[in-house]
């Protein structure tokens, strides 16, 4: 079960995750979560209470943070769990998304 | 059209019902003044089951009767499965009965002596419980039949064992959810030079599934044209793009593939996102097969940097999809430790009956696994 909280900073959004993110929280980044970060200028993703990340999750993350790249926003990961990280590693995420991205 | 069977000893009661029944609109109603006459119309015989169930879809059961009483009946009609999901509404003139009858699988009961329109509505919303119950199991076995075909289908495009003088290639391969994202492919070039592919489609399932068989269906071309990594890696991310590129969820699969010369006693590979393969020799640690790029379908402009390793015989190299060495909350280095330390273990079996063995390292089975071992001697 994936949920997020919102914490607002000035133009800057922390969405602190939580849970799992896998296929079942594809509805929950599409619907909600990208609509809600629409108007942020920056965005800090907090992985410090998200325990595991499947290939699909991996998926959601590339797709989130790329769109946002796109619109020439900032985008930061942190606190990313040692096990999570190794996931992150094998598929080479910071190739992927920028080293700058994680914190 | 709904069959209604009534069960009971009095045949005033049987007449009554039936009429109402019939007033309604119910037209295929058939009688039985037993337990016994009941399970005849069932065909049930000797407490067996029927080959296919008997087109009735509501049974209104009578308690107390002489012989075998309802709730017996209740109890033995239940227990068969063909008639695990056909409604039976009892008749009774006494709540003592209830607990009983619930626990015997009754779903409903009618009071003797209660209006009419309470008898047809608990008719009527039985009917069109068993009713959606039907729909919804035809569904489900049509859906199973597609997915078995589809299974079958799949694993019949899998390359067969390769074996050759010096070289065996043997595969393990567990579709999780009938059918896999997983997909492996190789070929030979010459006597001396073989192309060795694997790839794990994100996430699982159908959509996984549609993804590796297309991209199957290209690995003839691709391997057989390009054959070395830097190039089959590029046309392998070109021909992703191209395909699943616009997707609405991003598209992408890790991949291995192996280039073995054994001539020069060389491979040379490209890792993109996939665990690491394992190069294991008679002596020393197993050399890991990392990672030298990112997943292929992600990037456009993905570096296509390759790594040569040279390698003495006899030496085993496995190959394997994260099914194997992954755990939710668990260290994926560990599970690779763990793996290594396990395929030195078995380093004495044959090829085959090793690839086999290695399987048991992930019993939990909620991805699809795939395992290659390439025997160089």
């Amino acid at each position: 079960m994936f949920t997020y909280r919102l914490e607002l900073t000035g133009q800057q959004i922390t969405v602190y995750c939580e849970g799992d993110i896998d296929i079942d929280a594809g509805d929950t980044f599409e619907e909600q979560l990208e609509p809600e970060l629409a108007e942020a200028s920056s965005v800090i993703l907090n992985l410090g209470a998200v325990q595991f990340v499947d290939s699909s999750g991996i998926g959601l993350l590339i797709k989130l943070v790329q769109d946002l790249q796109e619109q020439e926003r900032q985008v930061w990961i942190e606190q990313t769990q040692p096990e999570v990280m190794e996931v992150f590693q094998l598929l080479q995420l910071d190739e992927i998304l920028g080293k700058d991205t994680f914190r | 059209m709904s069959g209604i069977l009534v069960v009971d000893d009095s045949r005033l009661n049987i007449a009554y019902l039936t009429n109402v029944l019939q007033t309604a609109g119910y037209e295929d109603i058939q009688s039985a003044y037993s337990a016994q006459e009941a399970y005849t119309i069932l065909g049930i015989h000797n407490g067996q089951p029927p080959r296919k169930p008997a087109s009735v879809d509501l049974i209104l059961l009578d308690i107390v009767m002489p012989d075998i009483d309802g709730i017996e009946a209740c109890t033995m009609i239940k227990s068969l499965a063909v008639y695990q999901d056909l409604p039976i509404i009892f008749l009774t003139a006494d709540r003592v009965h209830f607990r009983e009858a619930f626990s015997a699988g009754g779903m409903d009961f009618i009071e003797k002596g209660g209006p009419d329109y309470e008898l047809l509505t608990r008719v009527q919303s039985a009917l069109k419980l068993k009713k959606e119950m039907d729909a919804r199991k035809a569904w489900e076995e049509k859906v199973q039949i597609d997915l078995q075909l589809a299974k079958h289908l799949q694993r019949s495009v899998l390359t067969p064992p390769l074996t050759e003088p010096g070289i065996h290639i043997h595969s393990w391969y567990m579709q999780s959810s009938e059918v896999s994202g997983d997909m492996f492919y190789w070929k030979m070039f010459n006597p001396g030079q073989y192309g060795v592919l694997l790839i794990d489609v994100s996430g699982h399932g159908i959509p996984a599934a549609l993804i590796s068989m297309s991209i199957r269906s290209l690995l003839d071309g691709i391997v057989g044209l390009y054959r070395k990594p830097r190039e089959v890696c590029a046309e392998l991310n070109r021909q992703m793009r191209h395909l699943f590129g616009k997707s609405r969820r991003t598209a992408y699969f890790t991949a291995i593939y192996l280039f073995i010369d054994r001539n020069k006693q060389e491979i040379e590979y490209f890792n993109a996102g996939h665990p690491p393969g394992l190069l294991l020799m008679q002596d020393g640690s197993p050399i890991k097969l990392s990672g030298t790029t990112v997943p292929i379908g992600i990037k456009q402009d993905m570096k296509l940097d390759t790594v040569t390793v040279t390698y003495d015989t006899p030496t085993r190299i496995v190959l394997y999809t994260d099914g194997l060495v992954e755990r939710p909350g668990l260290s994926i280095h560990t599970g690779i430790e763990k793996l290594e330390q396990y395929a030195q273990s078995l380093h004495y079996l044959d090829n085959e009956a090793f690839v086999g063995k290695l399987e048991r390292l992930n019993r939990q089975r909620d991805d699809d696994i795939c395992i290659l071992s390439i025997e160089l001697e």
